[in-house]
Order: C-alpha cells, then structure tokens, then sequence
C-alpha cells in the first residue's frame, strides 16, 4: 500500500511540475515535446485510476495525434520563442497567478470536503448491462445509455473537419504535398509500424463491446498510422478523392442518424436501443464510428498542416 | 479514506497552471496548448472522482463522458491549429496583436 501511494504522489507531483513546464518553457518545440510527455504520463494516471478504455484513449489521441499536431504546428511556424518580448504585462502575470492560485485552492478544498464514498452510476450501470448490448461498462454508456452524447461529439468533429477544411479554401486534400525528405529510418519504421497499428486498430474495435477498447480507440490508431504514413512522405488517406473523403467524415454521424430515425419510426424513444438487436446495432455504429473517427482526425491533420495555396 | 486525494488535488493545479497559461502567453500554440491543459484537469477530476467508488468498480458515465471530451478536444485543437497556421501565413507571426492595438499587422 505505501508503495501505491508513493507512486500515486510522484505521477500526480510529475503531472503538474510537465504541466507547468509546458506553459513556462521558452521554446515552443521544447513546450509540444513535454505536452506529449504530459498526455503519456495521463494515460499511466488513468490506467492507475482503473479507466483503462481513456488510457488507451489518451496514449493515441492526447499524447499521439494532438502532439503530432501541435510538434508539426510548431515546425512549419519557425518554432518561435514565446519569450518575455512576448509575454503580457508583469502586473497581468501577477494578478493571474494570484487569481488562478485562488481557483486552485477553491476546487481543492471543494475536493477535499467531498464524501469520500459517494456512490455514483455504477451499480446503476451495472444493472441495466444485460439490456446495452455490450459487456464492457464504458461501451455501454457510450453507444447505448448515453448514445446521445456520442452522437452529438461525432457531429462536433464532423463539423471540426468542416470548419478546417474551409479554413484551407478547398474540400479536396489531394494537393497536400507529402513530405519529401529522405529519411531510411522513418520509412523503414513506417513499414514496420503502419501494418502493426492497423492490426492494433481492429483488434481494439473487435475488444471494445467486452473489453477495453472500442470504436475511439481503434479509429485514432488508424489516424495514427495515416499521420505516420503523410509524415514518412507518404499520401495515406490525403490520396482520397473529395467524395469518398466526405463519405468518411460523415459516416459515424450519418450511422447514427439512421439508427436514431430507424428507432423513432419504429416508435421507441431517441437512440433508445432495442436490447435484442443492441450488439448488432452497436458492433455496426461502431465500425462507422471507427472510420469516421480514423479519417476525420487524419483529415484534420492534414488540413492544419498544408497551407492553402488559393489566393489571399 | 484517510489517504490525501493527490489525483484530485493535481487536477485542481493543472485548471489552474491551464487558465494562468491561457492568459499570460501570447503565442498562439502555447494558448491551445493552455487550454488543453485546463480540460485534462477537468478530466482527471471526474475519473479520479469516479474511481472513489470502489465497489461494483469505477462508476463507467463520467469515464465515457471523458472519453467523449478527448475527441472533442483534439476536434477543437486541430481547428485551433489550422486557424493559427492561416494567421501565421497571412501575418507572418503566431502570436495576437495587442488588445490597444499597438501591435495590429
């Protein structure tokens, strides 16, 4: 027990000290590479704190494709220093910090008077599993208690993909040019991984109704590997045409939609799943949940990355 | 529980360090990258939250709603990125001009 407890204070200590270290360090380069340290030093927090469907979750989408995001951001935008040339005012600084010491303080003591053993959800949950269609309690809620969450973040990275996409004046990503360096190393590891993660990304979508994993999971490994692929100089999924592009953005939302007009003909309530068909319905939502998950974040990828050549 | 709630304590500071950054940088990617702090704060409370309850296991909702944030947040991000990425084109610079002005490209 002792052991569990000093692990617990030093990732928790780690956590904030990275954290802090992002938002003070003078480089940006230096800031993208310790906010990747940060999201892999989350998804060890998470898989101590039992959630190991969000470690998962975390180590491809929070530490993978955010920071292979921000590190690509910073490359192309010269890698500036955020220095004091740039920094606010010394008097806003202090203010700030006082004002957000004063936040910190208040959420912690709020923390700290909390019941210790309130009861949450979970024999609720529990409950009702047999009815959901899925096994894994995580799954459950995601695709069938509270499928309208779901739905609606799918209709949030539909319209993320949207609104970037727009933000590069075109639909079509078939301009974005491949990196062409010459790297043996990265393309050596390329072939190597890419198989690998594809492999990794299916098996997460056939674990993810009893096991930990699911659809979000498998669908940012597979953008992962499209990232690695347009990294290493390859075209991946920027070589889709724009209308198999658009079919794949949509496909999770649409999959919903369907399911949810399908019910509601049918005369039951929105999203409310019918128990003898909910695994069926759910393994289906998920495989287009998995690709619209896999394109829509290597889209976004690649519609932050290539500038647009249109005309200012 | 006797124990010190460390997670839930280090999710408070990583609001707070996340708003603090938001406002004192200038840069633009070290503000996104503020604001993904602050949300991985509010995350890391609800599941350190959640795993109080020991027995039938972690309550799973507040777990899928944090799932669901992830993929809204890297949503967020990459839009945040485009947009900084055409600024950087038009302006030339990654940064906000100053609220008097003074700095207007």
């Amino acid at each position: 027990m002792p052991t569990d407890a000093v692990l617990d204070a030093v990732l928790a200590a780690a956590l904030v000290w990275v954290a802090w270290r992002v938002l003070t360090v003078a480089e940006d380069a230096a800031a993208a590479v310790l906010f990747i340290v940060l999201g892999l030093l989350m998804a060890l927090v998470w898989a101590r704190l039992a959630a190991p469907d969000i470690a998962l979750a975390e180590a491809a989408i929070g530490a993978g494709v955010t920071g292979a995001l921000v590190l690509d951001a910073v490359g192309h935008l010269g890698g500036g220093s955020d220095g004091r040339a740039r920094s606010v005012g010394r008097r806003v600084v202090v203010v700030a910090t006082v004002l957000c010491a004063a936040l910190a303080g208040g959420i912690g003591w709020a923390v700290l008077r909390l019941p210790p053993d309130a009861p949450g959800l979970a024999a609720a949950v529990a409950r009702v599993i047999p009815d959901t269609g899925a096994t894994n309690p995580v799954t459950a809620v995601l695709l069938d208690l509270r499928a309208y969450d779901t739905f609606l973040e799918l209709g949030v990275l539909l319209l993320a993909a949207i609104a970037a996409l727009a933000v590069r004046r075109t639909v079509d990503l078939r301009d974005v040019e491949p990196d062409a360096r010459d790297d043996l190393l990265l393309s050596a590891l390329t072939r190597l991984g890419v198989p690998v993660m594809v492999l990794v990304g299916g098996y997460l979508l056939w674990a993810g109704t009893q096991a930990p994993g699911g659809a979000f999971q498998a669908g940012a490994v597979l953008a992962g590997a499209a990232i690695l692929v347009l990294v290493a100089g390859g075209r991946g999924v920027v070589a889709l045409p724009a209308g198999p592009l658009r079919v794949g953005l949509a496909s999770g939302f649409a999959a919903f939609l369907v399911v949810a007009w399908v019910l509601l003909v049918a005369g039951r309530r929105l999203l409310d799943l019918i128990p003898d068909v909910a695994e069926a319905t759910i393994v289906g939502v998920e495989v287009a949940v998995t690709v619209a998950v896999g394109v829509g974040l290597a889209a976004l990828f690649a519609a932050a990355r290539q500038p647009a050549d249109v005309e200012r | 529980m006797t124990e010190i709630p460390v997670y839930e304590l280090a999710a408070a500071a990583l609001v707070a360090i996340g708003l603090r950054g938001l406002i004192v940088r200038r840069g633009l990617i070290r503000r996104i990258l503020a604001v993904n702090i602050a949300g991985a704060g509010v995350f890391l409370l609800l599941v350190a939250l959640a795993a109080r309850a020991q027995d039938p296991g972690p309550d799973p909702v507040p777990h899928a709603m944090v799932l669901t944030g992830i993929v809204v947040a890297v949503s967020a991000t990459s839009l945040a990125v485009a947009i900084a990425r055409r600024l950087a084109e038009l302006t030339g610079g990654s940064d906000l001009p100053d609220d008097d002005g003074e700095d207007v490209v």
